[in-house]
């Protein structure tokens, strides 16, 4: 396989296009990268999950900055449940050396059939009433208070079952390192279900602590030889590019008619990442 | 388990910014966690605005991996002849000699590993910051997520 010019420009198109697209519908667009990279542009999966992670650090790294300033994100939870996505992502990311690639495609749609949950059902609660600290969050004191602008004052809140947050956080890892995807799905499941923080506070969070999970694994793809420079280089500015644009965008589209283009993309693609693990091609 | 046990006078109540001491009997569970509370309040903030620090820390990271990614392509695109996609260098010794033999495609990876180290700087200023506040045991769970960072990175050498 060789470098032409078109290739390149080609990929960072639809890069760009992935990068817009996930951040109208705040999935950071990561996820659409592999199928992408496969089932388009027929790069092997591991050098497509290998790029597709360096492009979830460059969007994450890039969101989280923003959320950071605006003191939404809580830096102890992040921090507390980080040890768990980096170990998670580090048996990831050797568990997908050692399955067959198949197999990885078939994970990948079902996956990617569950992170879209969120844009059809309403996970979690805006602000969750009846939530007390448990022991663990009371010892690594991680309740706090966030600015809800449109309540438009400070708005406390406190965090429970922290240890089962912490063993979901290992799986979402394990999910990320795993398929080289952002798996902020699981990480606001962990936070809103079983933690029940707010939604503002679990989405921020999580968006801070994707960056981490991704250069846990990352290390390994890199220097495993798995990320192929030239085609990772036109995949992390286009999805850079694309994201930028879309927060420009975001506030001029209404969130249906996103959901509405998104939802029926998602659906062919698992489709045919299951059906390519089954030896099935189109 | 004492999840479950409400303290009805210390339940999220909005304004309980400062995190008064309560009036009257104090509920013996409860102490403990008032001593605790001798630190700074506001558990998700930091009195030194670390939160402005790693912002700055990610905004940088990203711009300056994007714009070395971005030489690296032009450098790509005005080298002669096709170029193979799947020889490239993936070890910092590679990268380097790369880079001294003028490599475009070790341009693009010192780009990544910029991008990659990223998040690991910023876990590293983490640890200054809850130095800062001697919240010692944040020391040691962010000292922990570093590690299994920088681990990350030899393992995958070990992997092969």
């Amino acid at each position: 396989m060789h470098l032409t010019m078109l290739s390149l420009l080609l990929i960072f198109a639809c890069a760009l296009l992935a990068g817009l697209l996930g951040s109208l519908v705040g999935l950071g667009g990561g996820i659409l990268i592999v199928p992408l990279l496969t089932l388009a542009f027929g790069l092997p999966i591991r050098y497509a999950i290998g790029v597709s992670i360096v492009a979830v650090i460059a969007t994450s790294s890039g969101a989280a900055a923003a959320y950071v300033r605006d003191h939404m994100t809580n830096m102890r939870i992040g921090m507390f449940l980080e040890m768990g996505t980096t170990a998670g992502a580090i048996t990831g990311a050797f568990l997908a050396g050692l399955l067959a690639p198949q197999i990885l495609f078939i994970i990948f749609g079902f996956v990617l059939v569950v992170s879209v949950a969120p844009l059809i059902f309403k996970l979690g609660e805006e602000l969750p009433a009846d939530v007390h600290n448990d022991r663990w969050a009371r010892d690594l004191r991680l309740a706090s208070t966030y600015p809800d602008r449109r309540l438009g004052r400070e708005v406390a809140y406190e965090v429970t079952h922290t240890p089962w947050g912490l063993v979901m956080m290992y799986v979402a890892g394990m999910i990320s390192g795993l398929l080289g995807i952002g798996s902020g799905t699981f990480k606001v499941l962990a936070m809103d279900t079983v933690m029940r923080l707010p939604m503002k506070v679990s989405t921020t969070t999580s968006n801070f602590m994707i960056g981490v999970t991704a250069a846990a694994s990352a290390g390994i793809y890199f220097s495993r030889g798995d990320i192929p420079p030239l085609v990772a280089a036109p995949v992390a500015l286009g999805i850079l590019g694309g994201a930028l644009v879309g927060t420009r965008v975001l506030a001029r589209m209404s969130n249906k008619f996103v959901r509405i283009i998104f939802i029926p993309i998602i659906a062919v693609v698992a489709i045919e990442m299951i059906l390519r693990g089954f030896g099935i091609n189109f | 388990m004492d999840k479950e046990r409400t303290i009805p006078k210390n339940a999220a109540v909005p304004s309980e910014q400062a995190e008064p001491v309560s009036s009257g009997k104090v509920n013996p569970l409860h102490k403990r966690n008032d001593v605790s509370q001798t630190q700074p309040p506001a558990s998700g903030r930091a009195p030194v605005d670390m939160s402005v620090v790693i912002g700055w820390i990610l905004q940088g990271g990203v711009m300056l991996s994007s714009l070395v990614i971005l030489i690296g392509i032009v450098l790509a695109l005005f080298s002669a002849g096709p170029q193979h996609l799947f020889t490239f260098p993936h070890t910092l010794g590679e990268v380097w000699r790369g880079l001294l033999a003028f490599q475009p495609v070790s341009v693009i990876a010192v780009g990544l590993l910029l991008l990659l180290a990223t998040p690991v700087i910023r876990v590293a200023a983490s640890i200054i910051a809850f130095g800062l506040e001697h919240d010692r045991r944040y020391v040691v769970i962010t000292s922990v997520v570093l590690v299994i960072l920088v681990m990350s990175f030899l393992l995958g050498k070990g992997a092969g």
